[in-house]
Order: structure tokens, then sequence, then C-alpha cells
């Protein structure tokens, strides 16, 4: 009678109780209900009922399981982590051992988590990353094939106008090192290198937090400057800055608004924004310009937006705008989109900002997952070894009734206890790398473990050390339950029951994968001295690189290398517009040469030099000659390098015509120089000719020869009578060519880390191993010398297991490493060699730790008189 | 060991069990505090101290019969076990002994 009108007090009963407690509740509140029906009246009742059933939801209610289970398991957790303090107190070493290799494991965990999230999640932090894309193309002509991200300023605006579904379109021009001096009374000059002009569009597209200004004006005018908050600190001291005036290159900029400094994760770096792209206007047909890329274009695109679509839609731009050239040359043009976040890591474009490095990133998490494994192993190996003293304490309790499951379970609840310890050590640890070491600055990141800041870290972390507790409780769980229990209270079955064998592999699987680690680390090492110290076809050291600042000196360069070359330890002096080991300046040129089909369009880099340009770099002539002192030379000879003669198929390269795409005379080669890498060896040499020019501008090179701090100090002397305005400022070639490996040398410095680690984990390992072994075998190693054995022999009998298993793990290690590396060394076109001697090398010093750790750990027992050791236990 | 120790209300809920018998169950029990104790009782703190009482030995429980005002839900019905009449008896005991220290006729 009564259910239809309380049904929803009673479903709300049902949802949250336990089963077996829902018939005498509910029977309860319904004949409260009714009492209450009698005396207060159905409304009010009503009320009631909902308000006592209210009260129901309660822990005492909503918790309680079935009778008793519940209050049993947790006393027995409590157990179980009583039993594991105890185990920590009684096993000092073995604990320490476990708990040192365990920190480093998570250590190690959490900061490639660090590491992963920092570099997964580039250029993220855009609102509308999902919906952007950038716009590079790939354009291909007889000898050149060029992927590039950049395209040509022309195309975005045509792009926006021609796709509906494309909603907004910025384009970013990269400046390079530009001399800016602050407007006002204040006559401060820098240098700044990362500077970009954009459009007044860019901030619909891309996020960033304004300290001043705003976000929708700040780009509307054309010379407006935007400034993010480290620079605008480094010119003014302060971020009120909007208003004042930046010169840049005799312009005036006005500055309206400053920006937070841009996250380390962003594929686009810059600390100055202009606005304005003006037009070109230097080409001969306005679809010549389509052919010739100069900036990044992005687009936002709206929802629904189908890549696959715009490229088949973009052939109707390719036949309005870029056909005529295209036709003229031969060309193809396809356009590449990439998504925003995917450009770091995925894209493989030239002339591209700097990349992330997904092969590097796989090395690290690969070698991190091993340390971490090695030191779960030890945990293993420790705990198994063990099995024989607790054996006895799995047998009482098998004895006294408990169950296998929370056998199980105890050894689960004692690592996980031990690697919750280990977590503590570790947050220090990781708190000490990141804050007191320079780790931070070696990798190159900004990584913080900063739990106020994201939380989510400790939840991570924790998991980490509970997964890793759980890795490293799992086999000991899993074969210490399974002791019968009547074989071990047995006094002479002494041993172990959870086999030798499976410590053996588990040790040889720690062997190899330390022994791959550091070959393969050596190998890398190997690859990069290679790289440093090949003949490079051009001589780098001694030469040092000043850059031309503007035209004052340009005008008076022949006055200045006259005056620098009456220094004797000056041997020679040159210019060119871009120096060799400087990627990015290398431009590739389209331009006519001679082949046998006549004359075609051929793609080549070409350096525009001054005079004594070979003499100065040191790069060989082949063939021909050198350009004649003088004008004479200029702009209408070439010298080619030798993969340019392959290139074209050339038989005597002497006298072949080439010319500049725009050019109205012919030009011919007089010479053939030796290949020279002018880019890094991660490239191949490309065919490359040498042009003379006037206008001397670019860099100043000089080779010194005889004593170079001298050398350097008379030019700068020199330098002010000739420049007041700009400070003298130098490198070396060679650093800055070495430069470009930086990135791989990052990478090495860290794999070093770890492969000490790995080492260092793997003989924690040892140390504790060995050391049981030897007082395990205390007895028997008495009855041995009472039997006349000597101490050598018994050490040489301990370490024999060892070395064994090093020359197993080596075995397996050895071509491993080789395959690693050869991947490796896929990303440069130079390779050194495999250096077989650094796997003996490896090997040798293998040996010689395993051997000495062993010794120290067994002599003792083997130099024991047999009297005390046979009175052992 | 530590002493068993009831708190107030586990004492009254377990003396009524004790009183009422074959008729001891949550909404009786919460109506008799009520009536005779002429204090507001909430029925899901007397559940729960029973299910409390139960696990700490003090009493045990079977399924008795419906009546139509229940819409024909079982009542469970507790009885009081030897442990709990014994602590009881010993909690009763303990405060005669205390209240005998107390001085009874105060004058002046």
């Amino acid at each position: 009678m009564s259910e239809k009108r309380i049904n929803t007090p009673h479903r709300f009963l049902r949802w949250f109780s336990p089963p077996h407690l829902l018939e005498e509740i509910e029977g309860d509140l319904m004949q409260r209900f009714e009492r209450d029906v009698k005396s207060v009246g159905e409304r009010k009742a009503k009320r009631r009922l909902l308000w006592n059933t209210i009260r129901f939801l309660r822990p005492g209610i909503i918790l309680r399981g079935k009778k008793s289970t519940n209050i049993n398991s947790f006393d027995m957790f409590i157990n179980h982590i009583v039993f594991a303090w105890r185990i920590f107190k009684k096993e000092k070493f073995h604990s320490l051992l476990n708990v040192s290799g365990l920190a480093l494991a998570i250590t190690v965990g959490i900061i490639l988590v660090l590491i992963l999230q920092h570099d997964l999640t580039y250029d993220q932090h855009h609102l509308n990353h999902s919906r952007i894309y950038r716009l590079g193309a790939r354009q291909e002509m007889t000898g050149d094939d060029f992927h590039g991200a950049i395209t040509a300023r022309e195309l975005g605006p045509v792009v926006q106008a021609e796709f509906s579904q494309i909603e907004k379109v910025t384009r970013i021009e990269v400046w390079g090192r530009t001399l800016l001096t602050l407007g006002d009374n204040e006559s401060k000059s820098f240098y700044e290198e990362e500077i970009i002009r954009t459009d007044s569009t860019y901030f619909d597209l891309f996020t960033h937090q304004f300290l001043a200004g705003d976000k929708n004006s700040c780009l509307t005018d054309l010379n407006s400057i935007v400034l993010t908050n480290s620079a605008a600190q480094k010119y003014f001291g302060t971020t009120d800055v909007i208003g004042k005036a930046v010169l840049i290159e005799n312009k005036e900029y006005a500055i309206t608004a400053v920006i937070k400094d841009l996250p380390e994760n962003s594929h686009l770096k810059f600390k100055l924004l202009i606005s304005g792209i003006p037009d070109r206007d230097w080409f001969d047909t306005p679809s010549e310009s389509f052919w010739n890329p100069d900036v990044y274009t992005y687009l936002l695109v709206k929802e629904g937006f189908d890549p696959n679509q715009f490229s088949v839609a973009f052939q109707s731009i390719y036949n309005k705008y870029l056909k005529s050239t295209g036709d003229r040359i031969e060309g193809k043009y396809t356009p590449i989109l990439e998504p925003l976040a995917s450009i770091h890591f995925h894209s493989t474009l030239k002339a591209d900002f700097p990349q992330g490095n997904k092969m590097y990133l796989y090395t690290l998490v690969g070698v991190g997952v091993f340390i971490i494994l090695l030191a779960c192993i030890n945990y293993m190996n420790l705990a198994t070894a063990k099995s024989t003293s607790r054996s006895k304490e799995v047998a009482i309790k098998k004895t006294l009734g408990s169950v296998n499951l929370i056998l199980i379970a105890s050894f689960f609840v004692e690592a996980i206890f031990l690697s919750l310890i280990s977590f503590l050590f570790a947050l220090v640890l990781i708190k000490i790398i990141l804050e007191g070491t320079p780790f931070n600055q070696l990798i190159g990141k900004n990584l913080a473990f900063d739990i106020k800041e994201q939380p989510q870290l400790l939840t991570i972390s924790l998991a980490i050390a509970f997964a890793i507790g759980c890795l490293a409780g799992s086999y000991p769980a899993l074969s210490l339950s399974r002791i019968p229990a009547l074989k071990s209270i047995q006094v002479f079955s002494r041993d172990n029951f959870s086999g030798t064998s499976t410590r053996r592999i588990l040790i040889g699987i720690q062997f190899a994968v330390s022994f791959f680690v550091v070959t393969s680390t050596l190998f890398m090492q190997d690859q990069i001295d290679y790289v440093r110290s090949r003949n490079l076809g051009f001589e780098k050291e001694n030469v040092l690189v000043v850059p031309i600042q503007d035209t004052t000196i340009q005008k008076q360069i022949v006055p200045i290398q006259n005056e620098i070359l009456k220094n004797p330890n000056i041997l020679s002096v040159t210019t060119s517009q871009s120096v060799i080991g400087m990627t990015n300046t290398h431009e590739k040129w389209g331009m006519w040469a001679e082949s046998k089909e006549g004359m075609k369009v051929n793609g080549f880099t070409v350096f525009f030099v001054g005079e004594n340009y070979l003499e100065t770099m040191g790069i060989e002539l082949k063939a021909g000659r050198d350009f004649l002192v003088g004008e004479q030379d200029m702009l209408k000879s070439f010298l080619a390098n030798e993969a340019a003669v392959k290139a074209m198929g050339w038989e005597d390269a002497i006298g072949k015509k080439v010319k500049f795409y725009q050019a109205k005379e012919d030009a011919q080669v007089i010479g053939v120089v030796k290949d020279f890498n002018f880019a890094s060896l991660h490239s191949p040499i490309e065919p490359a000719l040498i042009c003379k020019i006037p206008q001397e501008h670019g860099f100043l090179q000089v080779r010194i020869r005889g004593n170079v701090s001298e050398a350097i100090q008379s030019i700068q002397s020199q330098w002010k009578a000739f420049d007041s305005a700009y400070p003298f400022e130098y490198y070396f070639l060679d650093k800055r060519f070495d430069d470009q490996y930086k990135s791989d040398s990052t990478q090495i410095m860290l794999m070093n880390v770890l492969s000490y680690l790995c080492i260092f984990i793997s003989i924690l390992g040892l140390i504790g191993l060995s050391s049981f072994h030897a007082l395990r075998r205390t007895k028997e190693f008495g009855i041995r010398k009472v039997l006349g054995a000597r101490t050598t022999q018994l050490i040489s009998l301990l370490s024999r297991e060892a070395i064994v298993l090093i020359v197993v793990a080596s075995l397996i290690a050895v071509p491993a490493s080789i395959w690693a590396s050869v991947l490796w060394k896929e990303g440069f076109a130079f390779r050194s060699p495999i250096n077989y001697l650094l796997i003996v090398l490896v090997f040798m010093g293998a040996i010689t730790v395993v051997f000495s750790v062993v010794f120290l750990q067994s002599y003792r027992v083997a130099r024991a008189n047999p009297v005390d050791s046979l009175k052992y236990e | 060991m530590a002493k068993e120790y009831l708190g107030e209300f586990e004492e009254l809920v377990l003396t009524l069990v004790a009183a009422l018998k074959e008729d001891a169950y949550g909404a009786a029990i919460a109506e008799e505090i009520e009536t005779r104790m002429k204090r507001d009782v909430n029925l899901s703190a007397v559940h729960v101290t029973l299910y409390r009482l139960e696990d700490k030995g003090f009493l045990k429980s079977n399924m008795g019969g419906g009546t139509n005002e229940r819409g024909g839900r079982r009542k469970r019905i507790y009885t009081i076990t030897n442990a709990g009449l014994a602590m009881l008896k010993a909690m009763k005991e303990a405060r005669v002994d205390l209240w005998k220290l107390v001085p009874q006729l105060k004058i002046g």
C-alpha cells in the first residue's frame, strides 16, 4: 500500500546500501514512516522519511562488507608492514643495497616522465593548436628536391582567399642577428638573435599571455614591436615600456605590448615580434616569386578541415599562380601541411627551426627502462638469494594456515614498502639533481619537480614507485610463496629452492644490459670523435670569424685587410657572405648549368666570397685555376666542387657554362675544388659553386699562424679605428663548426651518466649477491682448505661463475650494441667504421670490475682459518 | 589486553536489546529510546551501533518475520550474547563501585 508513495527514498537507498542490509533497513524505515503518517500526517512523514534515508548514507552502512572480512584483512596488512619493517632492520646491508638501487631507479623514472612531459607537449599551450597547420612545400626541379618548411610570402594570402576552410593566415619571417638601439635618451645597443616579423593576425592563431598591451591591436600598426618579459627587462629593466621606441636598422619601432616569456617547449622561439611583412617586388614575373620560399606560413583552419582535400584543391592555386614559372623550369610543387603540435618531433623539412630528435627520446626512455629493470633485478636476486632463511618463515606461516594469496601479498607489501622508502630518497635526489646540478643546462631544458604547480606529478611519481615495487616484488612473491612447507623445515635441505639458475639468468641479463649500454655509448662517442677529427676538405683550425656589421666596415674592407695582414701572426684574410658550418645560411640557388641536353636549371649551394678565399680556408684546388686578384673574375667565373661536377656529369668541367637564373650573360667554370664539408657531417656534400663578388659583406675570416691571442689582440686594437659603433666580436671557425654536434654531444653526455648508473646498479647487485654466496659457502671452503685447497683456488672457484656469465652476456650484448650504433649512425652521412677495439676494452673492463668485486667479497671467507669457518653458525 | 569499552549510546542500545528480548530490532529499539528516554534518535545511528556491537561479539542476529506495516520486509532480530551480558554487568558494577565512592549525603 505504501510502496508507491515512498518510491524515491527507496530507490535512493537501494543505490548506496549494501544488498544484504537492504531488507532490514527498508523495513525499519517503512515502519517508522507508517507511524509518522499517523502522528504528523503524510506530508511531514514523507519529508522525515527522506531525511531518515539520507542519514543512512554513512560509512558505517555503505562500507559495510560481508561480516568481518574487512577488519581481518586490514589487520593482515598491518602485519605485513610490521614484517617488512623487521626485515628491513634485520638485513641492514641488503636493505641499503636495495634502497639505493630502487631510489636510483625511481629517480630515473620520474626524471624521464618530466622529460617526456616536456617534450611530448610541444606547442600544445596554444589553445588552437589542433586547428593550426604549417604550410610547407616540396619543390622539385632537376638537381634539387627541396622539402622546405618555408613558403613564399605571396602564397599565404592567396591560400586564404581561395579556400573557405581557412579562417586565418599568419606569416613569420625570421631575422638573423640584428643590432638594436634603444630610443629615448638611452643610447644602448644590443645584438638580438631571436627576432621575428609577422602579420597582424599572429595573436589570433597563437596563444600568449599579455603582461601589458592589447592582444587585438598591438600588431595592427606597421612598425609596432612586441617584447617578451625577459627582453623588456634586459633592455629597460622594467616591463612598463609601452610606447617607448626601439631602433632597428635606423627604423623606429614603437613598443605596443609585452608578453610573458615563451614556454621552453615551443618550436618557434622569439624575444621580439615586429609587425607587418612587406611585399617583394624584385622578381620578373609574379609567378616566379611563388617559387622562392622565404617565410613560415601558418594556417588556422575551420573545424572539419581535411588536409588531403586541401592538397587536391591546391591544384587550382598552382594553375593560377605557379604554373608559368613551373613549366619553364620543369618544376613540381607539392604543398605540405604539418599540424602545429607535431612540428617539433615529426617534421623532416629543411629550413626549419631546430628539431627535436625522436631517436634521442627513444634512447633515453630505453636506457631509463633498462636502469629500472636492473634495479628490480637486484631486488629480485637479493630476495631469492635470501630464500634459505626466508623459507623457514614461509613454512611456519603456511603451517599456521596462511593461504598462498596472503603470502604473495606479504612479499609484494615488502617490496612496495621498500620502494616507498626509496621514493623518499628519490625525491631528495631529484631536488638535488634539478636544482643543485647543471643537469637542466646540460639537457637544454627547464625541468622542475614542483608539486604545488603540478599536483598530478606526485600521483604519477608515487605510481612509478608503486609500479617499480610491484615489478621488483613480483618474482620473489611468486617464487618464494611456492616453497613447500615441509621441505623447508627439514634441517638438511639447506639448498635454496628458487633456482640458482634463474638467479644466474637475471645476473646475466644485468651484465648484458650494462654491457650493451656502455658499448653503445662508446660507439656514439666514437662517431662524434670521428666527425670532429675527420678531414673536412678545409682547415677549420685557427680561423677567426668576425661578423661585418654594417656598410661602414664594408666600405673599408680593403684597408682593414691590409692593416690586419701587417701582423706577422696572420697568414691571410678573406670575406664571405656565409661561413662554413652555419647551416642555415647556405642558400640553394636554382641556376642554369650546361648539361648534355643543353642549359638546364639545377640547384646549387653558392658561396659568395671575396679575395683569397681558397687560401684562407685551406680548400684544395683540383683542376683549373683560382680567382685572380682584382675585378676580372667577379660574377663571371665560378669554382665548382667535385659533387657539382659529378651531379652535372661533366667530364671536363673547365669552361662549362653556368649562370644565375635571372642573369643575362653566361659565366663559366674556371676551376674545380676538392669536396669540403660546408654543412655538418649529418648530411652529405651537395653540389656547390663558389662565386667572387665585389661587395664584401658577411664575415671577415682570418687565418692565424703562430700566436693566436696576440693576433686577436692586434686586430682588436686596430678595430676601433675602423668602427666605433659596434663592439669587436669574433668566434673560432672550428668551435662554430663543432657546435653543430651540440645536441649529439648532449645526448652522449646523458648516455654517459646513464651508463655509469647502469654500471653502478649492476655492481650493487653483484656485491650483494657475491657476499651472500661467499658467506653461504663458508663451511664448504673450510673443508676444502682442510683438504689442501689454496686461497687463490677458492677465489677462482667463486669468480669463475661470474666470469662465465660476463662472457655469455657480452656475446648477447655486442651484436645488439653494434646494431644499435648502426641505427644511430644512420643520422650521419659520414659514419665511422665499427671500432672493435672498444668492445675488447669494455670486455676487459667488465672482467676486471667483476673479478675485483667478487675478490673483495670472497677474500675474507677464502682466507679464513678453517677452524673458524667450520665453527661458523 | 586492553579492556573492551562501550560508549554511552552503545551501552544503551545493548541494554535495550537485552530488555526487548524477541522484539529487538532497529526500528523498535529506536522507538523505545524515544519513548522511554525522551530523546531524539536517528534510525541510522541505531543500525550502525547494532552492527558494531555485533562485530565486537556482544550481539548476534538472525532474520525474523515481516509484518504488513513493513511492506513485508523481514526484521533483523538481535539477541545479546554471553559476552555482551558480561560486559553490561561489568560496566554496571564498575559504575556502582564508583558511585559508592561519592559521598551520598552532603550536608552543609
